[in-house]
C-alpha cells in the first residue's frame, strides 16, 4: 500500500517535470531526469515496502570511528 | 525554483547566516551533554575556531567572484576531478538536508504530535520547503531578518520569564573538566552549527556587493555565538545539574515559565520558532544541494545560472537557456525525505552521531576540502588577484 503511495506521488512529480521537457525536446536532460527519477524511485519504493536499505551515515560512521579512528567520546 | 542574480544585500546574508545557525543552537543538548556548565564559552571559542574556516571560504570567493562552490571546484581541479570534489560536497549538502529533516521529524513526533507517523511530518515539511524554493531563494532571505527579529525576541522574553527560577550557583565550578572535553566542545561547535555555512557559499554569488562575503558572513556567526552563549546560560542557570541529561536543554528551561498560573506552556513558542529554523535550514541545504546538481549536470559550455547576473527571470526548473538544466527540485526534495527516513534508526543512534562522528565528517567537508582547494588555486595560480578589501 505504502509502496504503491509513492508510485502515485512520482507520477504526479512526472506529471509536473515531464511536459516541458518534451514540448522543447529537451531529450539530453530528459535522459539525465529519468535516470535520477527512476534511482529515486527505487529508492523510495524499497523504503516503503519497509526493505532494509542501510543508512549512508552508518557507514559513515564506520569508517571515520573504527578505520580512521576520528571520533569523539559520546558522553 | 526561482534565484534572481544580484539581489540579496549583505544584511539578508548576516541575518540568513543567523537563522541558519540557530536551528541548530536551540537544541544544544548535544553540547552541554560534553561541556555541561562551562557549555556558555564553548560558544565563543567554536567562533574563533571557525573564523579561519570562514575566512578560507571567502579567500575562495574572492579568487573566484560570481561562482559558486561547485563552479569553483571545477575551477580549481578541471572537469574530472572537479566533478568528483563536487560531488562530495553534494553529498555533504544532502545528508546535512536529510540529517536536520530528520531532526525536525523526531521533535514534532517526540514532543508535540506523539502519536503522528515521523513520515507525515517530513513529507508535509519537504513539501513546504520545495514550495519556498520554487517561489525562489531570495524570498527566504528577505524572511531571515523577520525571521531573526522572532527568535531574538522568543529567546529574550523566554529569558526574562525563566529570571526567577534562575540560580547563579548551578554555573560552578568554572572550567574544572580537562582540557580534551574544551576541546572536543570548541570542534563540534565550530564544526557542526557554524562550519555548516559553507552551504551559502552557493548562495554568494547572488550577492548585490560581491566582494563583501566576509563581514556578513562573520557578522552572522558572531550574533549567533552571543545567541548560543545566551541561551545555554538561560538553560544552565535554570536547570542545573539537569541541564546535561535533557536532549533539549531550552523546551525543558521555558518549561518552568508560569506568570500568575494563566501564561504556560510558553515551550510552544520555542516549538514554533524551532520548527520554523529547521525549515529555513532545510531550504538552504535543499538548495545548495539542488543547485549544486543543476551543475554537475549541466552542458559544458553552456551559461550557468548565476553566472547570468543581469538576467532577472533566472529559474533552474525552467532556466534562461532552457536547454541546460533539468527540473530537480521535487525529485530532489523526494530523495531528501527518503534519505531522512533511513539516516537513524533510533533516538540513540541520532546523539551517538552528533556527538562522536559529526564534528569530523563535517571538518573533511567544511574545511579539509576548501583548505585543499585553496592550496592547490596559490599553487596552479589560478583566479584573480583581487584588489578586495573587507
Amino acid at each position: 500500500m505504502k509502496a504503491l503511495l509513492v508510485i502515485i506521488a512520482f507520477c504526479g512529480i512526472a506529471w509536473m517535470d515531464l511536459p516541458d521537457m518534451i514540448k522543447n525536446k529537451q531529450w539530453r536532460n530528459l535522459a539525465i531526469y529519468s535516470a535520477i527519477f527512476l534511482s529515486v524511485l527505487t529508492f523510495g519504493v524499497l523504503v516503503a515496502s519497509d526493505i532494509k536499505v542501510p543508512s549512508p551515515i552508518k557507514a559513515i560512521q564506520v569508517i571515520y570511528r573504527d578505520i580512521l579512528g576520528l571520533s569523539f567520546k559520546a558522553s | 525554483m526561482k534565484s534572481t542574480g544580484g539581489n540579496i544585500s549583505p544584511k539578508d546574508l548576516m541575518f540568513a547566516v543567523f537563522c541558519f545557525i540557530q536551528a541548530t543552537v536551540l537544541r544544544s543538548g548535544y553540547i552541554i551533554a560534553v561541556t555541561r556548565q562551562d557549555s556558555w564559552a564553548m560558544a565563543m571559542t567554536g567562533f574563533l575556531f571557525a573564523i579561519p574556516i570562514v575566512a578560507i571560504y571567502a579567500a575562495l570567493l574572492r579568487k573566484f567572484p560570481g561562482k559558486n562552490l561547485i563552479e569553483i571546484s571545477d575551477c580549481i581541479f578541471g572537469p574530472i576531478i572537479g566533478k568528483v570534489v563536487s560531488a562530495f560536497y553534494l553529498f555533504f549538502f544532502l545528508s546535512l538536508a536529510a540529517l536536520n529533516a530528520h531532526d525536525l521529524g523526531s521533535f514534532v513526533v517526540r514532543y508535540l504530535m506523539p502519536e503522528t507517523p515521523i513520515a507525515m511530518v517530513l513529507l508535509i515539511s519537504l513539501m513546504g520547503c520545495a514550495y519556498a524554493l520554487r517561489k525562489g531563494i531570495e524570498n527566504l532571505m528577505y524572511l531571515s531578518i523577520c525571521l531573526s527579529i522572532i527568535v531574538a525576541g522568543a529567546v529574550a522574553i523566554n529569558s526574562i520569564l525563566v529570571l526567577n527560577d534562575m540560580n547563579p550557583g548551578f554555573l560552578k565550578p568554572f572550567f574544572q573538566m580537562d582540557l580534551m572535553t574544551y576541546i572536543q566542545g570548541t570542534v563540534t561547535i565550530g564544526a557542526v552549527p557554524m562550519g555548516e555555512i559553507i552551504a551559502f557559499t552557493m548562495i554568494t554569488p547572488m550577492l548585490e556587493k560581491e566582494k563583501k562575503v566576509l563581514k556578513p558572513l562573520l557578522f552572522g556567526l558572531l550574533l549567533s555565538a552571543f545567541s548560543m552563549a545566551f541561551a545555554m546560560l538561560r538553560d544552565i542557570l535554570t536547570l542545573g545539574p539537569l541541564v546535561s541529561i535533557v536532549s533539549l536543554p531550552s523546551f525543558e528551561s521555558i518549561r518552568y515559565v508560569t506568570l500568575a498560573d494563566t501564561l504556560t506552556r510558553m515551550e510552544s513558542i520555542y516549538a514554533v520558532v524551532l520548527i520554523l529554523l529547521f525549515l529555513f535550514k532545510v531550504c538552504i541545504l535543499l538548495y545548495a544541494f539542488i543547485l549544486g546538481l543543476s551543475h554537475i549536470l549541466g552542458r559544458k559550455n553552456q551559461p550557468l545560472p548565476n553566472q547570468d547576473h543581469t538576467n532577472p527571470s533566472f529559474n533552474t526548473d525552467q532556466p534562461s537557456n532552457p536547454k541546460s538544466f533539468p527540473p530537480l527540485t521535487l525529485i530532489s526534495t523526494a530523495l531528501v525525505f527518503f534519505y531522512s527516513l533511513i539516516v537513524f534508526e533510533s533516538a540513540m543512534e541520532n546523539i551517538d552521531w552528533g556527538a562522536s562522528t559529526a564534528p569530523f565528517f563535517s571538518l573533511t567537508y567544511e574545511l579539509l576540502l576548501p583548505a585543499v582547494s585553496l592550496l592547490v588555486a596559490f599553487l596552479r595560480k589560478l583566479g584573480k588577484a583581487r584588489e578586495v578589501r573587507e
